[in-house]
């Protein structure tokens, strides 16, 4: 379709037209997509309830204890992120709360690896393997303890894990098995999704008693468990 | 004296033979950049509040924390965030005010000279290629996505694209006049074609993330 120099645009070229069609199928096959997608998510995933924190959601039968005071007064939830520096730097805090209130506070941990962290996922799947193991407690501090050597990494670590696994000397074969196997990954998944439920959005994000523990400083986290414990 | 209106004669010589496209014409163009300037001007300032906030208390939630892959407050803690040694979105305020003041002169009626639009096509560029690598570093590095950032992508890729067709147009960036009369013709639909492009690459790259 030829023009004259000073062209008009009163009538779109048929090439125009061809491409606005083009974006406007893009945009809503994208759409389309999006809620096949969700569909196909939300029929895999086990039903959420409402986000109301009840005991039951915020810790599980399977959720991995740190530690089970004998007189148990409270429970503490962390959805932690191995990779994830806050968390690295509550991790001696977390440590200091549990010699102090061991007998009456159970310390559970659950999975919240982020993204934005390469190894996130790679580290909880790392750590749950080991805990199957029954070495969670020690796969737990060996992954903050040397946080800073590999977190932020743009490299696959899992390799590393590995590592921390055999110097834990565990049964190298059930670890590999237990890494590979998809049912690991789902395990953190589950964690993952009853956090999103809850209304976790970062790390590391507290529980205390099935509600959510927002404390503005150290000292008034203190209280609040020492609160608690003391009841 | 009354300027044409499809005319801007301080703007330098101009191909008699390309019809100046509507958005291109002097008021119409104010509009233009007083649009994009304002709704950039607004995103980058609730930033820097929400940045403000964050520095009182760390703990501040920000408006924009939606979950773990929509968060403004997660973004704001990475190097990218404060490329030049402080928050990304103080440039965007001083910049975007330039574009807005020139909305102002343009549309009041006076006319800038050609080496003020290619003073402005200079800084709209290089900010067009900050906010690219900006987006690069959203979707393949961080993996969190910034809201009120990518309001300001949004207003970026309009005022970038429409300056340039602009510019070409009256001359201000010299070109074969086939270029100029394809970029005049199709402005509009580049616009649309790389909005489309943009939200189709967040679209993909997030997708697990919107229905993981």
């Amino acid at each position: 379709m030829n023009s004259p120099a000073p062209s008009t645009t009163r009538a779109p070229k048929k090439t125009k037209i061809v491409v606005w069609i083009l974006l406007a199928v893009a945009i809503i096959a994208a759409v389309i997509g999006y809620f096949v997608a969700q569909n196909n998510s939300t029929a895999a995933t086990p039903a959420t309830s409402d986000a109301a924190a009840t005991e039951q959601q915020v810790v599980r039968e399977n959720s991995r204890v740190l530690s089970q005071a004998p007189d148990e007064k409270a429970v503490l939830v962390e959805f932690l992120d191995f990779e994830c520096e806050a968390c690295g730097a509550a991790y001696p805090f977390v440590e200091e709360l549990r010699a102090e209130h061991s007998d009456n506070v159970t310390f559970v941990q659950r999975y919240f690896p982020l993204p934005g962290h390469l190894n996130s996922m790679n580290a909880a799947v790392a750590v749950e393997a080991a805990a199957q193991q029954d070495a969670y407690e020690d796969m737990y501090k060996k992954m903050f303890d040397t946080q800073t050597q590999w977190g932020e990494s743009a490299d696959n670590k899992s390799a590393l894990f590995r590592t921390y696994a055999e110097d834990l000397g565990l049964d190298m074969a059930a670890y590999d098995t237990a890494v590979a196997d998809p049912a690991t990954e789902e395990r953190v998944k589950l964690d993952i999704a009853d956090g999103k439920a809850l209304g976790v959005t970062g790390t590391p994000t507290f529980f205390l008693d099935g509600k959510m523990l927002n404390a503005q400083s150290l000292d008034e986290f203190k209280a609040a468990v020492a609160a608690t414990a003391a009841n | 004296m009354s300027t044409p209106a499809t005319s801007d004669t301080s703007a330098g010589p101009r191909d008699p033979a390309i019809r100046v496209p509507r958005f291109a014409r002097p008021r119409t163009f104010g509009f233009v950049l007083l649009v994009t300037g304002a709704v950039g001007w607004v995103a980058s300032a609730i930033l820097v509040l929400e940045r403000l906030a964050l520095y009182e208390n760390p703990g501040h939630v920000t408006s924009c924390d939606v979950n773990p892959w929509v968060s403004c407050g997660r973004v704001m803690g990475t190097w990218q965030s404060e490329l030049f040694g402080f928050p990304n979105p103080l440039i965007g305020i001083v910049a975007f005010a330039l574009i807005l003041a020139t909305a102002m002169v343009v549309l009041s009626g006076a006319a800038p000279g050609r080496w003020y639009w290619a003073g402005l096509q200079v800084g709209v560029s290089l900010g067009t290629v900050f906010v690219i690598w900006l987006w690069s570093q959203a979707l393949f590095e961080i993996y969190i996505l910034c809201l009120y950032c990518m309001v300001v992508w949004a207003a970026m890729i309009p005022l970038f694209i429409l300056l340039t067709v602009r510019n070409l147009v009256y001359g201000v960036i010299p070109a074969p006049q086939v270029l100029v009369r394809f970029a005049a013709e199709w402005a509009g639909t580049l616009v649309a074609i790389v909005y489309v492009l943009v939200a189709g690459s967040v679209f993909v790259r997030f997708l697990p993330a919107f229905t993981g």
